[in-house]
């Protein structure tokens, strides 16, 4: 096809450098390459949320709306055994507490009892693990987020005390009182999400109950994982028809949802912007591509002479704009892709470290490609070049060969 | 049955037929007529020069009867088949095939070598690379830049780009050669070998040809001779 053979040649015209094709390319390059990275740093974001709060909170939550769980080994044993694609299910038990150290002032804390071993199958216990021995968990000991240990002063083997306000209650209501008990640090966990590192104090599922005043192995809540967690919503749907009693079964997407929302909203609102940035920027390509055009009137009467069709002329233009595209295109994903492979380092040089870990929680830039994103990208660019192209491309196939030759140019 | 012999040959219609084309465009001061009243016909393998001052619409004359103007009224055939119902894309297409043109500034593509800037032509008509490339090889030969192949035009000098031009508009075969002062930005010599090429050429492929030049000489030469005085073609 002789139109694209031309456009090629005249867009990397051979023996010089291709100034037009060189200033054009890396125009929608910059373009692609913020784009790009913009959606996926904001993707990132969004899925290092969604990936922190499955990991904290577990796939699946059985609940019974409030009101404590009873028998809570045996329901949990039941519901690993009788959910599809469970693989783990562990019960817990949440409360409120007050913790007194030597070294902090009092404090209201959330407090959670957990049975170790089947908790660190819901959530990788393992893999947040920072100092001291599983081992050495029992009823007397707890477990610290890394934040919360350096706020107050608390390392490994550091004593605390916890007592509940149901306690001071009854104290007012002048019962019996039960003392403050005190506790071991047996471990330190940093999972890199803020809140959880500021607030996070393990006991065992029993020492929970004894602190809360509630009867042995109950739990707020059980907790599933899944083998695959994007059947959550299917899943918890599927329980809720069979649970017994008051037992109710929510999906991790649905936890924190406004927040999500919030995230997901903020990718779209950032993807417009960026979008009307990458317009005007098509506009003055759009004119570069024209003045290109515009100085070859003479070729294009030229061409006509030669037998060439308006429909030819036409494609040859708009054949360029669509190779712009393209190796624009090329060139701004393996830029975004470069970029993106150096964010921690580029972070660091804008000294933004500490503003990325107050605002978003993190402590590293996360990255998860999202390939629909790059597809997107990728249309839009070339939808945009081909309508940029297609002015000058119509301007051309409408010259008179004969008022053309006599072009000036 | 009467001997096929003795059938008088019906001869082949003109290649070129005009009657009464008119022409005129529209400047601030008012309608210029150019072209007048324009009768001509031309037959396979004629060779017709045409003169006349500066300004007098010898580009205009040209450009209608190549196609790549309209006139305003008259009618222009081709082979003996009228043009005046055709759309753009079809005379274009009519074009490339019946028509070939040498112009005065050469109007090479300044991005294809000598060899590629012919093998456009024929790729525009339709033609394979494969095929046009030896055709190409053998046309610049004839033209003498057998040597220059894959030189860019602004590796050539004028006479051996419009040389290439000139290879370029006979690689289709045409039925007509139209050539608008050919010579115009050579020297002297350079001209006169590149006219004595051109005349040549179309002679030996029966190829007819209508030259614009200021060259007596050259005009001399041709079959039937005209000046375009007023808008009309007279016989010089
Ligand atoms: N597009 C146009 N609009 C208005 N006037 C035009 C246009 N094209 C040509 N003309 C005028 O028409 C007249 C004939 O022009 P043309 O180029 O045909 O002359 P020419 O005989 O080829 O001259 P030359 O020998 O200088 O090449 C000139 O007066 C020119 O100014
Ligand atoms: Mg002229």
């Amino acid at each position: 096809m002789w139109p694209c053979y031309l456009a090629r040649k005249q867009l990397f015209p051979p023996r010089r450098f291709p100034l037009f094709a060189f200033i054009s390319i890396v125009g929608v390059a910059l373009g692609v390459t913020a784009l790009l990275v913009v959606q996926t740093v904001m993707h990132s974001f969004g899925e290092e949320h969604r990936r922190r709060i499955r990991e904290s909170y577990g796939d699946v939550i059985v609940h019974a709306g409030g009101s404590p769980i009873g028998a809570a080994t045996r329901t949990s044993a039941l519901l690993l055994q009788k959910t599809p694609g469970a693989t783990a299910a562990a019960p817990y038990l949440e409360g409120q507490a007050i913790l007194m150290s030597d070294e902090a002032d009092i404090r209201f804390v959330g407090v959670r009892g957990i049975d170790l071993d089947g908790e660190a199958r819901v959530i990788p216990l393992d893999r947040y693990w920072e100092a001291g021995r599983k081992e050495d968990f029992d009823d007397e000991h707890v477990i610290l987020g890394a934040t919360l240990a350096e706020n107050l002063g608390l390392g490994l083997g550091a004593t605390l005390t916890l007592t509940s306000p149901g306690h001071i209650a009854q104290a007012i209501d002048g019962q019996r009182i039960s003392l403050p008990k005190e506790f071991h640090v047996s471990g330190i966990i940093r999972t890199g999400f803020r809140p959880a590192d500021e607030q996070t104090i393990l006991l065992t599922r029993r020492a929970a109950a004894e602190l809360f005043g509630a009867a042995p192995d109950t739990a707020s809540a059980i907790h599933l994982k899944l083998r695959d967690h994007t059947q959550a919503g299917d899943t918890a749907h599927q329980l809720n028809r069979h649970l017994p009693g008051n037992l109710r079964a929510a999906p991790w997407s649905g936890f924190r949802k406004a927040f999500l929302d919030a995230v997901a909203m903020e990718k779209e609102l950032l993807f417009f912007l960026m979008f009307i940035i990458i317009l005007v920027a098509s506009f003055s390509i759009g004119s570069t591509l024209f003045n290109h055009v515009v100085r070859r009137t003479r070729e294009i009467g030229l061409l006509g002479a030669l037998g060439a069709r308006p429909r030819q002329i036409l494609q040859i233009y708009i054949t360029q704009g669509i190779l712009i595209g393209l190796a624009g295109y090329a060139l701004g994903a393996t830029l975004a892709v470069l970029i993106l492979h150096f964010r921690q380092q580029i972070v660091q040089l804008m000294g933004q470290g500490e503003t990325l870990l107050q605002q978003y929680q993190f402590a590293k830039v996360p990255l998860h490609y999202n390939t629909p994103d790059f597809l997107k990208t990728a249309l839009l660019t070339l939808l945009l070049m081909t309508t940029v192209s297609l002015l000058p491309a119509l301007w051309a196939a409408r010259r008179k060969p004969s008022e053309a030759m006599r072009d000036a140019g | 049955m009467p001997d096929k012999t003795t059938i008088p040959a019906t001869p082949p219609p003109p290649v070129l037929r005009a009657r009464a084309l008119a022409k005129g465009y529209n400047t601030p001061r008012g309608r210029l007529a150019v072209l007048a009243d324009i009768t001509l016909a031309i037959d396979p393998g004629e060779f017709v020069s045409i003169r006349g001052e500066s300004g007098a619409g010898k580009t205009t004359l040209l450009q209608i009867l190549g196609g790549l103007d309209r006139p305003d009224s008259g009618e222009l055939l081709w082979n003996g088949e009228t043009l005046a119902r055709e759309t753009n894309a079809r005379l274009a297409r009519r074009r490339a095939r019946w028509l070939g043109c040498v112009f005065q500034n050469y109007h090479l593509v300044p991005e294809l070598t000598a060899h590629e800037n012919i093998t456009l032509a024929a790729r525009i008509v339709g033609h394979p690379l494969r095929d046009a490339t030896p055709d190409a090889t053998r046309l610049l030969a004839t033209v003498g830049l057998a040597q220059r192949a894959t030189h860019l035009p602004s590796q050539l000098s004028g006479g051996e780009c419009q040389r290439v031009a000139l290879a370029r508009a006979l690689i289709n075969n045409p039925s007509l050669l139209l050539a608008d002062e050919p010579t115009g930005n050579l020297d002297e010599r350079t001209g006169a070998s590149i006219m004595n090429l051109l005349i040549e050429l179309t002679k030996s492929a029966r190829i007819a040809l209508i030259l614009v030049t200021h060259n007596t000489e050259f005009a001399q030469r041709a079959t039937r001779r005209f000046i375009l005085r007023h808008g009309v073609l007279q016989p010089a």
